[in-house]
């Protein structure tokens, strides 16, 4: 299984969901966050919201790189989601499985990155699940079959170095088999 | 090793095993600095009394395994965690990492080194006269085979969601399915057909889950008994029987086996299951992965949640809970090992519809390239063997553990359509009507 040496894979996902410590979990160097005091409702959920991006480098044992970017969960901030998409290799969605709008939620990300996620790889992280007993994954794999989208999904706890690996795995597995 | 003595105090000298660079980093300079009192770095293992790794590093939970499994090993680990591994010879640390964490930790490793080495005082002077038995530090350690299904939570079984009331469970933890490597799961082998014993815990794990006997010849034939299983006979066949006919309406369901004194409670809406006997007993695993008769398993399903004769049945106190999918996963990988069920047609062409939760599944081997391989295109079992070069045991463990969670689909296409009398009776009436 051959590699290309560098990797670029975008964490998006909706505000809390968990993209940066997700990419704070993974990367094998102190990551890059742009976190500011939010000014909006977001201030009710959390301290600090990404304003910019995240970046983060995950090392491989063959000597690769993947390089991490996520993106700002606020809507306002989605302008960022073009330009940071831009020589992407695979796109992770997080969500947050404790919210009402989870599905929502994904319908957004996936329309929002749809020329992408036609080209690239794409796999779904759900984060929280403890927090809202569900019929587990299942909804997930009807709701993306509504959405005509194959794609892989995990649950993980974002602070989890190894669920977030398997999250990178399964989109680099994605990758070399094209 | 380090020796022992009574009266063990700090610094408490550790090993910095696997890690990222940053964390390393971080602690060197705190074991350095501030942290010198309580901690002293060592650089070589044998002289540490201590281990250090993040078990979410690539390759910890392997380290950790190769160490405990040497003879005679006796050293305590630190590890940092996102949740508490329950260990006798782990202190554990949840992350984040922060400065009292780490002052804690020395204390317990300390009082942890202080009890070993009066337990070894005192075993010495006990069997001055019999053999030293090669005791461990507690039970074997049961990272081996981690189903890691869900995190240590706690579980309330929300019953009605729409009623306030209390619900039967006043807490319920989740235990992960942890199963010992060592665990004599199989029938008594033939040993015309065993391999050599496993000289490594991962050996033990996938021997466990795929089966020790010698790998099937390919391409696999239809007809392949004697190493064909039958699922219907296996409590998992039981299981994904009685959620197939519980499909539409999701309500509880129970099982019971009276000749084992087991009693599951199946709750399909949140995905869990609750077991009056914990699946980290060995005995348990034994004999719920056995064989059963059909006289011998009970289901029921519930039209509505019956809170009083739940409670009876499965008792709070003693309830352990389970994901269902994780439960359901790994019953099928260690009633099969590795075997296919009978009848399965291994020139079938299938397709994965969608990867299984790897993250909260007991990974078999090889299983991301074979998720990878069938997600693609309509592939037969027979085709991804060789499209991959892999044992066939191993693919087959990953179809059967996939299959029991219906994530394949079938190439209808292809599927000769089955006419029944209805329908010729349809067509010759049809045909008959273009006449006139």
């Amino acid at each position: 299984m051959t590699r290309s040496q560098v990797h670029k894979i975008l964490v998006t996902g909706p505000v809390g969901a968990g993209k940066t410590s997700a990419i704070t979990a993974v990367s094998d160097i102190t990551p890059v966050s742009t976190e500011e005091l939010p000014s909006d409702e977001t201030l009710t959920k959390k301290s600090n919201t990404t304003v910019a991006m995240d970046y983060g480098i995950l090392k491989l044992h063959d000597g690769s790189k993947v390089h991490i970017y996520g993106t700002p969960g606020q809507k306002r901030f989605d302008f960022m989601w073009d330009i940071l998409s831009k020589g992407g290799t695979g796109l992770i969605i997080l969500l947050d499985n404790s919210k009402e709008s989870v599905f929502e939620d994904l319908k957004t990300y996936v329309a929002a990155f749809a020329e992408f996620i036609d080209t690239q790889q794409l796999v779904v992280g759900v984060t929280r699940t403890e927090l809202k007993p569900n019929s587990g994954i299942k909804q997930y794999h009807q709701f993306l079959d509504q959405l005509n989208i194959r794609a892989p999904v995990f649950e993980v706890d974002a602070r989890s170095r190894r669920d977030i690996c398997f999250l990178i795995r399964a989109l680099l597995s994605s990758e070399d088999a094209l | 090793m380090t020796k022992l003595s009574v009266g063990h105090n700090l610094p408490v000298s550790v090993h910095l095993s696997s890690m990222s660079e940053t964390t390393r980093a971080h602690l060197e300079y705190y074991i350095s600095n501030t942290g010198s009192p309580l901690y002293n770095q060592v650089s070589k293992l044998e002289t540490a009394d201590c281990i250090i790794l993040d078990i979410d590093y690539p390759g910890a939970s392997n380290v950790f395994e190769e160490r405990t499994a040497q003879s005679g090993f006796r050293c305590i680990f630190l590890v940092f965690s996102v949740t508490e591994i329950p260990n006798d010879s782990i202190v554990n640390i949840l992350k984040p990492l922060t400065l009292k964490k780490l002052e804690d930790a020395a204390v317990k490793i300390a009082e942890l080194l202080q009890c070993l080495a009066v337990k070894e005082a005192t075993t010495r002077t006990a069997s001055m006269d019999a053999p030293l038995k090669a005791d461990g530090l507690g039970s074997i350690p049961t990272l081996t085979v981690v189903a890691a299904l869900n995190k240590t939570t706690k579980i309330t079984a929300n019953l009605n969601k729409s009623n306030n009331k209390r619900s039967v469970y006043k807490s319920v933890k989740d235990r992960s399915i942890e199963i010992e490597a060592g665990t004599s799961l199989s029938p008594p082998k033939n040993p015309v057909f065993s391999r050599a014993a496993p000289t490594s815990r991962a050996a033990s794990k996938r021997d466990l889950l795929c089966g020790s006997r010698v790998d099937y010849k390919t391409p696999l034939e239809k007809k392949h008994s004697p190493y064909s299983y039958a699922k219907g006979q296996y409590l998992g066949g039981y299981l994904a029987e009685a959620l197939q006919q519980n499909k539409n309406n999701e309500t509880a369901l129970s099982i019971s086996i009276p000749v084992l004194n087991l009693y599951l409670y199946v709750q399909p809406n949140i995905n869990r299951i609750y077991s009056n006997k914990s699946i980290k007993d060995t005995k348990t695993v034994e004999q719920i992965f056995s064989p059963l008769k059909a006289d011998e398993v009970k289901t029921h399903f519930f039209l509505e949640p019956n809170r009083a004769q739940i409670a009876r049945e499965i008792k709070s106190d003693r309830g352990f809970a389970y994901s269902l999918e994780a439960f359901v996963w790994l019953s099928i990988l260690l009633s099969a090992k590795g075997r296919l069920p009978t009848g399965f047609d291994p020139d079938e062409p299938i397709r994965l519809k969608h990867w299984p939760n790897f993250t909260r599944l007991e990974n078999t081997p090889h299983c991301f390239e074979i998720a990878t391989c069938w997600a693609q295109k309509f592939k037969s079992l027979n085709d991804v063997i060789s499209e991959l070069k892999l044992q066939a045991s191993d693919v087959i463990a990953f179809y059967n553990g996939t299959s029991a969670l219906e994530l394949f689909e079938h190439n209808h296409k292809n599927m000769v359509r089955k006419r029944g009398l209805l329908d010729f009776l349809l067509r010759r009436s049809t045909a008959n009507e273009n006449l006139r």
